[in-house]
């Protein structure tokens, strides 16, 4: 039983891993500058810029279509002669929106439940660490899949679904966290000096917890950014002419043969923005040196 | 054994619970998948054909138990847009999913395995350093992106390949197989070389090439066989990640795989045709689970013995 519970263990913490033994960036502090660095210039481009420049992604212009980059279009255009530089740029903002939401509905169940089951052996925490090994098993495509065909394809239910199906992967990095820090000394000398459960829970343990969920909750962002433009690259985001990443990706996919340029720069967008993030949460790791 | 007997028996509930999961997900969400497609079915024939599927005049539980019995009898029920037997379709479509889906797995491996190696035993020098630069790059980029680039290079450009699914035998799954693989590799490379690098530094490496066996002896049965466990456990937990890319690979490549008909299906609202299709790729997602946790308790004999 014990190993069992050691091998499940194992499996679910390495999850919120993710390897970056980058050797140009062994300092953890360059790292974190870097990281930092990078998403300064991705927010950048991604909520101020658009509200700045007088440019509209939607603005049709059938004379220049299916220009490669050049000096005016900088990322070329597309087949309605749309500017690809500012599709791209307007498309970060529903990308992290969902995102950012999708760990938001994942992480706020997961951390609480996990806090309740790894602080008490309990009945609860033994039927709900069950129904979470099969909850695991179910792929954030296929909770998206059902839900979209129930409530319709929209940003919200993407994110939805996409959180529902990362509620598991808190709970469990969560529970072992909290079950770790509830064996420490200073809990236990809280708890013979008669300070309630609920005292515990949010003035010692959730503290120590904090700084292992921060960089997973980085590192889920990036996943769940990955995620994103993969599911609505397959049509389940929001309808066109939404400008996520994603879905210009899947509306250049039909011109891959003439224009390169249309599969290939949100597609290096993507690729920029998780590598900063997963720099970011790698980073942050390290700086705390946890192991989650 | 009994370990292992009891872990083969736990796969049971572990089942029956995921797939009461998938059954509440169609029935309790808003506006339910079955009450929304039912308002909008194109026949009063459509819809009572669909409501004597979904026993909408029993209560939840007993849906529940009724589809359960009938899916253990291998009747998955109607699609209502085809009109074909949900059971026949699911059949059809697994061959391809399983090619792809056991195909990325075993190259993942061997390209991960080597490259790890390599990077290990050429620790520190730039050959490592380019290695790792890569596995992190590759960790970021999106797998479907990647697929969309690997054709427009080896399918549009040096047409080796056929072009989104066409064409006879083997010569559609090289590309989706590559595409899926590539999900797994970087983590599998960064992973075995820091393991190799450790299991080298143990006494019963130093003690196997102290007796004069031969380098590629020592690696492949003293460290590799160490190393295998943190492998396959990783495999493992990469599983389920590795079905989600599946599912998106094969509608990338118009692939006539599980992923797809269940894609196909939650676009066209076929609630029978999406709760099978669901269930059976959440199953084959249990099963690889299972496959690897016997994998390491073979590989890892402490595991069972500590728990006798």
């Amino acid at each position: 039983m014990a190993s069992r519970i050691a091998l499940r263990q194992q499996r679910y913490q390495s999850t919120a891993t993710v390897f970056f033994p980058l050797p140009a960036l062994r300092s953890v502090s360059l790292r974190l500058k870097v990281a930092v660095g990078l998403l300064l210039l991705i927010g950048l481009a991604a909520f101020v810029l658009p509200n700045l420049t007088p440019c509209d992604p939607a603005a049709i212009n059938p004379s220049e279509r299916m220009l490669p980059p050049s000096h005016e279009h900088p990322l070329g255009t597309d087949m309605f002669g749309r500017d690809m530089f500012s599709r791209v740029m307007y498309g970060a903002r529903p990308t992290f929106e969902v995102a950012i939401g999708a760990v938001l509905i994942g992480a706020v169940p997961g951390v609480a439940l996990g806090l309740v089951a790894g602080s008490k052996r309990s009945l609860f925490d033994q039927i709900f660490t069950q129904v979470v090994d099969a909850w695991i098993a179910l792929p954030g495509v296929l909770v998206a899949l059902v839900l979209a065909a129930a409530m319709g394809r929209s940003l919200f239910v993407l994110a939805l679904a996409l959180g529902i199906s990362s509620i598991p992967l808190f709970y469990r990095v969560i529970r072992a966290e909290t079950m770790r820090i509830s064996s420490e000394p200073y809990v236990e000398a809280a708890t013979s000096l008669g300070a309630d459960r609920k005292a515990i829970l949010l003035r010692h343990v959730f503290p120590n917890v904090a700084p292992s969920l921060l960089s997973l909750v980085t590192i889920s962002i990036g996943r769940m950014l990955l995620a994103t433009s993969a599911l609505s690259f397959i049509g389940l985001g929001a309808p066109p002419p939404s400008p996520e990443w994603g879905s210009l990706l899947a509306e250049g996919r039909a011109y891959m043969e003439t224009s390169w340029w249309l599969i290939w720069y949100p597609g290096v967008a993507i690729a920029l923005t998780t590598f900063a993030i997963f720099l970011f949460g790698n980073a942050l790791r390290d700086h705390h040196g946890c192991s989650a | 054994m009994k370990f292992i007997y009891r872990r083969l028996l736990l796969f049971v509930p572990t089942l029956l619970v995921l797939s009461f999961i998938v059954f509440l997900m169609l029935e309790v969400t808003p506006g339910s998948a079955a009450t929304a497609i039912l308002d909008d079915a194109a026949s009063d024939e459509a819809a009572a054909l669909l409501c004597a599927q979904l026993r909408c005049d029993q209560p939840l539980v007993m849906r529940y138990i009724g589809y359960l019995s009938d899916v253990l009898r291998g009747d998955f029920g109607v699609s209502i847009r085809s009109g074909r037997e949900v059971i026949s379709e699911l059949l059809l479509r697994l061959p391809p999913t399983l090619i792809v889906s056991s195909g990325a797995i075993i190259l993942a491996l061997i390209a991960g395995g080597l490259i790890g190696s390599l990077a290990a035993v050429r620790h520190g020098t730039r050959l490592d350093i380019i290695i790792t630069l890569f596995t992190s790059i590759g960790a970021s980029m999106p797998t479907f992106w990647v697929a969309l680039l690997l054709v427009s290079l080896f399918a549009v450009r040096l047409r080796w390949f056929p072009v989104f699914g066409m064409g006879d035998g083997l010569a559609p799954y090289v590309l989706p197989i590559l595409a899926v693989s590539l999900a797994l590799v970087p983590g599998l490379t960064v992973l075995i070389r820091s393991t190799v690098l450790e299991v080298r530094q143990q006494a019963f490496v130093s003690t196997a090439f102290g007796k004069g066996l031969s380098r590629e002896r020592v690696y492949l049965h003293h460290i590799l066989r160490v190393a295998a466990i943190p492998i396959v456990t990783y495999v493992g937990m990469q599983a389920v990640h590795l079905i989600g890319t599946l599912v998106t690979i094969e509608v990338l490549f118009s692939l006539p795989g599980l992923g797809g008909l269940a894609v196909q299906a939650a676009l066209d609202r076929d609630p029978m045709l999406l709760q099978g299709s669901v269930l059976t790729i959440a199953a084959i997602t249990l099963t690889i689970l299972l496959a690897v946790d016997m994998a390491v308790m073979l590989l890892d004999p402490r595991i069972i013995r500590t728990a006798e």
